[in-house]
């Protein structure tokens, strides 16, 4: 009797031992893909946090600069953009709504339509700083301002 | 017969193969995501190197316009100096306006004069000045300085569209 | 007898794992270092040039650069021919407490027959590494004598 318990305690041993080696080894190796796992997604969100402010800011930076004709503020918010094209004067309007900043060009005196999405923001404000110089401030959805100062090279700004 | 002589499992928790076969699995889990992380990381940087190169040769581009105002302003100001008629002095300016490059354009209606310098490949700075009249106090003004993208070159491509009927 | 053979190989098995696979994630985590460490470097650069062109377009404009530095970076230390503006981590202009960056504007002015040609040398930096540099002119005429 004592012998086939022995055996039987024996067995388990046998048994069991190597399971759990099995299974430490099996969790410690699951943790550290998780944890590769979680550094990429980390690394992926972040990327796409500073891509998005600094396209924003980099859009509404070289819109400017690429504008010849008056540039003018509706509001903090709207920028207002006019342009002639073959006698034909459109506006475009640059604003913030709904957690975007959107753009749309219209004809001279109509209201935004079908406006495009730029980037997804938490806030966009602008305002003049001299004649000349105008200043906007993106907030990304992680709350990071990016503030620029944009030189518009004209002698003649309409306000 | 000994009872613990099975066929299969005998005297151990799991089978030969199995360890072998999680680490070849986890393995390509995590390489996976090594190659993602570094694909994601090294986009970001060349997108930041092309975005750093073209802020900088927007600034070299304005660096040269800047350069040219001064030897405009210093050829307007000797032509000044011995022309007073403002017909003649126009003629002048825009011979000399061919001296200084830069695809320089002058419009004898309104007497502008348009620079261009290049940025990049898709690129320029156009910049659009007025010659004053030599009675003025300042010899030119700065109309607009602007940017402009070149549209893309499509000759040799053609594709037929649907004309609706 | 066959039972201890499996145990062993069992072993074995595990124990070449464990070498595999420990060596693969020494190489694993200096790839995810790296990659790491190449986007905190691209955010890095992105906002130094962000702040780097703002400076430039401030001394491009036609008003005063000193007043509108002033102004727009109160902070700032600023001399005759020099500014130096502290950054934070982030970029942001703060006191020179707890700098980590600095952005240093060093001016120059050459006058001409006709006007002053003005030189602008913005460049971003901390104590170990240079992040990104700008050169930016600006020309303003003399008024003719009436």
């Amino acid at each position: 009797m004592q012998h086939s318990t022995a055996e039987k305690e024996h067995a388990i041993l046998r048994f069991l031992i190597p399971f759990l080696l099995v299974c430490l080894f099996a969790v410690c190796t699951i943790i550290v893909t998780v944890s590769g796992l979680k550094v990429y997604l980390k690394i992926q969100k972040d990327t796409d946090l500073a891509y998005q402010s600094r396209t924003g800011a980099s859009y509404v930076a070289n819109r400017l600069r690429r504008t010849e004709g008056a540039i003018s503020l509706k509001d903090n918010h709207t920028l207002l953009l006019t342009e002639d094209e073959n006698g034909t004067a459109y506006e475009t309007y640059i604003y913030f709504s709904d957690n975007t900043l959107w753009e749309s060009t219209v004809l001279s005196g109509s209201e935004p339509i079908n406006s495009e999405k730029i980037v997804e923001a938490s806030d966009f404000s602008i305002q003049w700083i001299a004649s000349d110089l105008l200043s906007f401030s993106i907030t990304g959805a992680d709350g990071r301002q990016d503030t620029r100062n944009v030189y518009l090279g004209k002698g003649d700004l309409n306000r | 017969m000994n009872r613990w002589n099975h066929r299969g499992k005998v005297g151990v928790g799991t089978n030969i193969g199995f360890v072998s076969l999680l680490m070849i699995f986890l393995t390509l889990c995590l390489t996976c995501f090594c190659v993602l992380a570094l694909s994601i990381a090294s986009k970001d940087s060349r997108l930041t190197e092309r975005s750093l190169d073209y802020t900088q040769s927007y600034y070299q581009a304005d660096e040269l316009s800047q350069e040219t105002l001064q030897k405009l302003d210093l050829g307007l100001s000797t032509i000044k100096q011995n022309i007073n008629d403002p017909s003649q002095y126009y003629t002048q300016a825009s011979v000399f306006l061919e001296t200084l490059g830069q695809d320089a354009r002058y419009e004898e209606a309104d007497h502008t004069v348009t620079f261009t310098y290049s940025i990049s490949e898709k690129s320029k700075l156009l910049q659009v000045i007025q010659i004053n009249a030599p009675s003025e106090k300042t010899r030119y003004t700065v109309l607009s300085t602007h940017t402009i993208s070149l549209p893309d070159d499509l000759s040799g491509q053609s594709q037929n569209l649907w004309k609706g009927n | 007898m066959k039972g201890r053979s499996k145990s062993v190989g069992l072993l074995i098995e595990i124990s070449i794992s464990i070498l595999f696979f420990s060596l693969f994630c020494a190489i694993a985590l200096q790839l995810f270092v790296h990659a790491k460490t190449m986007s905190e470097n691209s955010v890095l650069k992105t906002k130094a040039m962000s702040c780097a062109q703002s400076v430039a377009d401030l001394f491009r404009s036609n008003e005063d650069f000193h007043d509108l530095i002033k102004e727009q970076y109160p902070n700032a230390s600023i001399l005759q021919d020099q500014i130096v503006i502290s950054l934070d981590k982030d970029m942001q202009p703060i006191s020179s407490d707890s700098e980590a960056y600095q952005l240093t504007a060093s001016l120059n002015e050459e006058p001409t027959e006709t006007g002053i040609m003005k030189t602008a040398q913005i460049s971003v930096h901390s104590e170990s590494a240079f992040l990104c540099s700008l050169e930016t002119k600006k020309y303003f005429p003399k008024e003719a004598a009436s």
